[in-house]
């Protein structure tokens, strides 16, 4: 039997439905930066992914990775049933029919709330909302950005440093957003207090008065020419400024 | 800033939100703009394409008056015009909460990138329905302060929000 196509012409989710009933490798070829993808399924479930010869263990990056395959769509695909699997534990154990309705459903509910997600560059930073129960896949994206935030993240640092697949990056932003977890960062407010904070505890170091000065994480996680604050006209011109505006105005 | 360089405020918010209505509410002059027919259903039949200009003098003192684009393809512009400006006022249309969407991700776009004083104005709000400043603060996550309704066709009014914007500008110096 082959199964073999190019995934341009053959969506990734109905060459993992038609392998359901399946045991063997699935191999990918040239689908973004990896030249080679091995799946290795089993009894219903993806047991191994193996990428460049490098062996994925983690849940989330698994989960992102196929979901990058599924968006990507491109490279070749070939199947090759086999009878016998290596003989080292199996990494993961995913059942495919969870694995194919995580799949359709996130296209969904990518669509249904395109217009709300946040800008990819928008800047998230820690929000006020204490931790609470998260389901699966939000929590596990959750432990990953939440040192990440501490400094302030966007959803493209997120896909340019780790690969991750955008439109569920956005998407799960938004709904750490929605919860309170994150919120934007209000660089006028925000990097003014780190500054004064700064300030203050160097201040405190220089007089003794402070065992240490802690660098503001916000502050460390950005381009120096991005946290200049600009500086706001002079007393004097906004007091000139103001005047002259409720002289303007009809009285009430 | 040198007391020389020419201030700008920008104008920004979601198709519609009563943009060029406002800068020609402000403006000494008549408004520089670039409406085009629109190509595409946006709801009207002109939209500004590249950008209002309007000129407010203040005690000789020119500010000038620059309001955005509001389709997204435009989004570009939004960073290139809040450069060195003196604020930044999102405009939403209160009577539209469809839109508040798309202005808060013009807003959190922005005000994650710069360091740029802002207002939220909420137009329309000489309409029988439509949502109050403080609903509209709620939704943005906002401190009241930062956000108040007004009626853009109203000279009056818009000058209101232009008066907050600085005295927001004026709080946070003394901070």
């Amino acid at each position: 039997m082959a199964i073999f196509g190019d995934l341009a012409d053959f969506p990734f989710v109905e060459v993992i439905a038609m392998l359901e009933q399946q045991q063997g490798v699935l191999f990918l070829e040239n689908i973004g930066r990896f030249s080679k993808l091995e799946l290795h399924l089993s009894n219903d479930r993806l047991k191994r992914i193996i990428a460049d010869e490098t062996v994925i263990y983690d849940m989330y990056s698994t989960t992102n990775l196929l979901l990058k395959i599924a968006h990507l769509r491109q490279g070749n695909f070939e199947f090759r049933a086999s009878k016998t699997h290596t003989d080292s534990p199996s990494p993961l154990n995913i059942k495919l029919k969870e694995l194919l309705l995580r799949l359709t459903v996130l296209d969904d509910e990518w669509q249904s709330h395109l217009a709300d997600l946040p800008d990819i560059e928008t800047r998230f930073v820690a929000g006020n909302q204490e931790l609470i129960w998260l389901e699966g896949e939000l929590q596990t994206f959750w432990i990953f950005v939440e040192p990440l935030v501490k400094q302030g993240v966007t959803a493209q640092d997120l896909v340019l440093r780790f690969h991750l697949e955008p439109r569920s990056t956005q998407l799960n932003l938004y709904k750490l957003r929605t919860l309170g977890l994150i919120r934007p960062l209000r660089r006028i407010e925000d990097t003014a207090y780190y500054r004064q904070r700064y300030a203050l505890e160097t201040k405190l170091a220089v007089e003794n008065l402070a065992a240490k000065v802690v660098v503001p994480d916000v502050l460390l996680g950005l381009p120096k020419d991005k946290i200049q604050i600009a500086q706001p006209p002079s007393p004097s011109l906004l007091s000139k400024l103001l005047g002259a505006l409720r002289l303007m105005r009809s009285p009430i | 800033m040198s007391d020389t360089v020419p201030l700008k405020i920008v104008i920004s918010g979601p198709v519609g939100s009563g943009k060029t209505t406002f800068v020609q509410s402000l403006s000494e002059i008549p408004v520089v703009n670039t409406d085009e027919n629109s190509t595409e259903n946006i709801g009207k039949d002109n939209t500004t394409v590249a950008l209002d200009f309007g000129l407010l003098t203040l005690d000789g003192i020119p500010i000038h008056v620059f309001g955005t684009p509001g389709q997204e393809r435009f989004d570009f512009m939004w960073e290139i015009l809040c450069e060195g400006a003196l604020g930044f006022l999102m405009l939403v249309p209160g009577d539209r909460p469809q839109d508040f969407s798309h202005a808060r991700r013009i807003l959190e776009f922005i005000t994650s990138r710069i360091s740029i004083p802002f207002l939220v104005v909420v137009t329309r709000q000489d309409l029988p329905r439509v949502w109050n400043p403080k609903d509209v603060a709620t939704y943005f996550k906002l401190n009241l302060g930062h956000v108040m309704g007004i009626d853009a066709t109203n000279a009056d009014s818009a000058l209101d929000a232009v008066i907050r914007l600085l005295e927001l500008i004026q709080h946070q110096s003394d901070v």
